[in-house]
């Protein structure tokens, strides 16, 4: 049985190797496995912006970065610290689609032809699994011929629980995906659910009006938890089952996620729901 | 080792000032000569104080209070102070227990690190001094106090709230209190509680409790079906616990029984809360985390509706300001090297302000600043900001300009200072209380120079409108001693540094376990 330290090489080789061939192959979910969760109270090692303002999107959508206008200027200004505090790069369209907890990419890949002009970005707090994402569209871009497919979806690490408004600013998304969120059964961890009367403000604050977030769980419980909290959440209301069923992008998170295709072999339910922001009443 | 008084309070626009020291609270009249008028004492103390009989019955009233909470969050103990049985089913209990140990003579060695004492750790009362809540952090307690107008304080209610309150205000209608906790919520009390039957006080016998637990149906089931298991091990672990459900008769846990309801919440601990009103008449809860965040959210009833974000700070914020004479403005601090000055309404960072340059003229090593408090006070039609950082025995007040902050002066202190308050003597000129922890000499000197250092401190403004020392005395009140260690004492009185994030969970490793 090979130790942990073998393993841990193996996975060092395997990313080294990665990189050099220029990922031309698609990674492979063994050098990329960690367990299963995450603390999200923890205070892990991420990176995220101050502001919203201050996102580099540049290198998560190289394909959309705008022309490079007054980008050009760094080379005129000397110092190191005039350069750290350059706006970055625009780009043509912002991140509208979000995939909370997206964990090997399934749904962001699938998504993708299907939505090709608007950008989607997968937000995951395990960074052995983020990483794995954005090998996989790494991988996939150099795949197509054209060069044009799978430019629209990114990937990157965060812990949307506590650094949501950090990406995005008020009113700036359109849809929110929660697909299989960890359950949390335990009572004491309820708070660490994904869905929650007080992070549900933290969805509609970067929702636009009309957004929708969309929920999936094989955990009955859950499903009702999170419909009853994102139900009395006088921001959000309910969307009917023939518009739910109308909606392309519920097709696709029944079937192509990850987790989605593992509670299929195993034959288990699936729960939706999906909600809809609407607009703040008068204050 | 006596302790210093750690928190300050003006009762409405009277010269009555609330201060409390250790687990007790003073009111002093600093009318025409500062005088003391009163004191009060939380029962867990007043108890070994006094050995009062009394004093068990609301022990028990408390531990019955206890039970009522929702299932409370481990202690964290070090590996060496692992806890008897019997401590563990005390285990969110306080240095009372200890205490009443004591008390019963059943003397025994103290573990290293004891339970914390319920220190005051927060202050406030309405607007027309009418009332004072007071919050006790060990036992996450809040007090509220009729006051009687002379500065008698009569003890109306007390509530065990789920966690400890980092933060709490007052609704400007004076009718409700806002607290917001170390989990990262917001509940919003009435300031009495509606009805008194449903006070937390009711002692809950434990045969009530018992029938209690006996007629409700176990509502608990184990949310995983065979459906949701996908591995051996957990499937394993699924049946072991159906098989403990159908062998357990489980009393459902209680959430306190009195009225708080949720507002709003932080997946983070929050560490200040404000409230401010808009141009336009709308009132608005500001809230600050840990990480970085300042949230301005709608006041209620609609503050599910975030408004704004106030980004910018890059450590942990600790403090909000919003100056009375310019509502617009919001000034916050924390673990940055500056203040930060914001339009709160449109969420816009207006300026900021540096802190540490200040500090290091008072300390000339530090390499950085933990703001612990921000006051803010009119003179003479000029807004001042009053800074307080932790460990820096100086006070640092900036006159608050139309979109910047002007260093008017940095007050030396004997000791570090732990709060301040503003009082105005009748038709009388400004006056600054702060409470300071006098330097403490080591050793046996210690002993010896007991008592002599003051704690409450008096200033009053001089002609150039600096603040000298006032020829007034406030006189002291002979301290309890709590028997508590000089680094116990500075674990209570200086919790700001101690948020900055220094350790980050490993997770470069998490593959393969």
């Amino acid at each position: 049985m090979p130790g942990p330290t073998n393993r841990k090489q193996k996975r060092l080789d395997y990313r080294q190797a990665q990189k050099e061939n220029g990922t031309t192959n698609m990674p492979k979910k063994k050098f990329y496995r960690q367990r299963a969760h995450a603390n999200p109270f923890s205070d892990h090692r991420l990176t995220y912006p101050t502001r919203p303002e201050d996102m580099d999107w540049s290198t998560f959508f190289p394909a959309f970065v705008a022309d490079a206008q007054a980008n050009e200027l760094p080379e005129t200004t000397e110092s190191t610290e005039a350069l750290e505090k350059l706006p970055p790069k625009k780009l043509t369209k912002e991140v509208e689609v979000v995939d909370i907890g997206c964990g090997f990419g399934g749904l962001l890949v699938a998504l993708s032809p299907v939505m090709p002009d608007t950008l989607l970005l997968g937000m995951e707090i395990r960074s052995q699994v983020s990483e794995f994402v954005q090998d996989r569209i790494k991988a996939l871009r150099i795949k197509d011929p054209e060069q044009k497919q799978y430019q629209n979806i990114g990937c990157l690490r965060a812990n949307t629980m506590k650094f949501l408004p950090n990406f995005f600013r008020k009113a700036q998304l359109s849809k929110i995906f929660i697909c299989f969120p960890d359950p949390h059964f335990k009572q004491r961890k309820h708070k660490a659910r994904i869905v929650s009367t007080t992070l549900n403000s933290e969805y509609a604050y970067v929702l636009k009006p009309g957004g929708i977030v969309y929920t999936i769980t094989d955990v009955e419980d859950l499903h009702k938890w999170m419909v009853q909290h994102l139900e009395a959440h006088p921001s959000f209301e309910r969307i009917s089952e023939e518009e739910q069923e109308a909606d392309a992008c519920v097709g696709v998170m029944r079937t192509e996620t990850e987790e989605g295709k593992k509670v299929e072999r195993n034959k288990g339910p699936k729960f939706i729901a999906l909600f809809r922001r609407l607009e703040d009443p008068p204050w | 080792m006596s302790v210093p008084y750690q928190c300050l309070c003006r009762l409405g626009q009277s010269s009555i000032l609330c201060a409390a020291k250790g687990t007790s609270i003073h009111t002093f009249n600093l009318g025409a000569g500062p005088s003391h008028i009163s004191s009060w004492t939380h029962p867990l103390t007043k108890q070994v104080g006094n050995g009062n009989p009394e004093a068990t019955s609301q022990d028990q009233d408390l531990e019955n209070q206890e039970s009522e909470q929702p299932p409370s969050k481990k202690r964290r103990l070090d590996s060496d102070e692992k806890p008897s049985e019997e401590e563990k089913a005390n285990q969110d209990k306080t240095g009372a227990v200890e205490v009443v140990e004591n008390g019963n003579g059943k003397k025994k060695e103290k573990p290293a690190r004891r339970p914390e004492l319920p220190f005051v750790i927060l202050l406030t009362a309405t607007e027309d001094g009418s009332h004072l809540v007071a919050v006790t952090g060990q036992d996450k307690t809040l007090w509220v106090f009729e006051h009687d107008g002379n500065g008698v304080l009569n003890e109306l209610s007390q509530r065990v709230l789920p966690k400890r309150p980092s933060s709490i205000s007052i609704t400007p209608e004076g009718e409700g209190i806002l607290s917001a906790d170390k989990f990262g919520d917001v509940y919003s009390l009435p300031l009495l509680p509606s009805s008194p039957s449903e006070a937390a006080d009711t002692p809950v016998t434990p045969s009530s409790e018992s029938t209690l637990a006996a007629t409700a149906p176990s509502a608990f089931k184990p949310s995983a079906s065979r459906f949701t298991v996908h591995s051996k091990r957990n499937l394993r672990a699924l049946e072991e616990q159906e098989r403990i459900l159908a062998n357990r008769k489980e009393a459902p846990k209680q959430n306190p029984k009195f009225e708080h309801e949720p507002v709003l919440g932080h997946v983070s601990m929050l560490t200040a809360l404000a409230t401010a009103i808009s141009a336009d008449g709308r009132p608005y809860v500001i809230t600050a985390d840990r990480d970085e965040h300042i949230r301005v959210s709608r006041g209620l009833p609609q503050a599910h509706i975030i408004e704004n974000f106030c980004l910018g700070h890059e450590s942990f914020l600790n403090a909000l300001c919003v100056p009375a004479s310019r509502p617009e403005i919001l000034v916050s601090g924390g673990g940055d090297d500056e203040l930060f000055l914001w339009d709160w309404k449109v969420g816009q960072l207006i300026n900021k302000v540096d802190v540490l340059g200040h500090v290091k003229k008072v300390v000339p090593d530090a390499t950085k600043v933990a703001v612990s408090q921000l006051y803010s006070y009119d003179a003479e039609d000029r807004c001042y900001l009053l800074v307080i950082c932790e460990l820096v025995p100086a006070m640092f007040v900036f006159q608050l300009l139309q979109d910047t902050l002007e260093h008017a002066q940095t007050v030396n202190l004997a000791g570090n200072p732990l709060d301040a308050v503003l009082v105005a003597k009748t038709k009388g000129p400004l006056r600054l209380v702060v409470a300071v922890d006098p330097p403490r000499p080591t050793g046996s000197e210690a002993e010896e120079s007991r008592g002599d250092a003051q704690s409450l401190l008096l200033f009053e403004r001089d002609d150039a409108g600096n603040w000298v020392s006032s020829s007034e005395d406030i006189p002291d009140v002979a301290g309890e001693d709590l028997g508590l260690s000089r680094e116990e004492l500075d674990n209570i009185l200086y919790p700001v540094e101690k948020l900055r994030k220094t350790e980050f969970e490993d997770d470069v490793e998490g593959g393969g376990s």
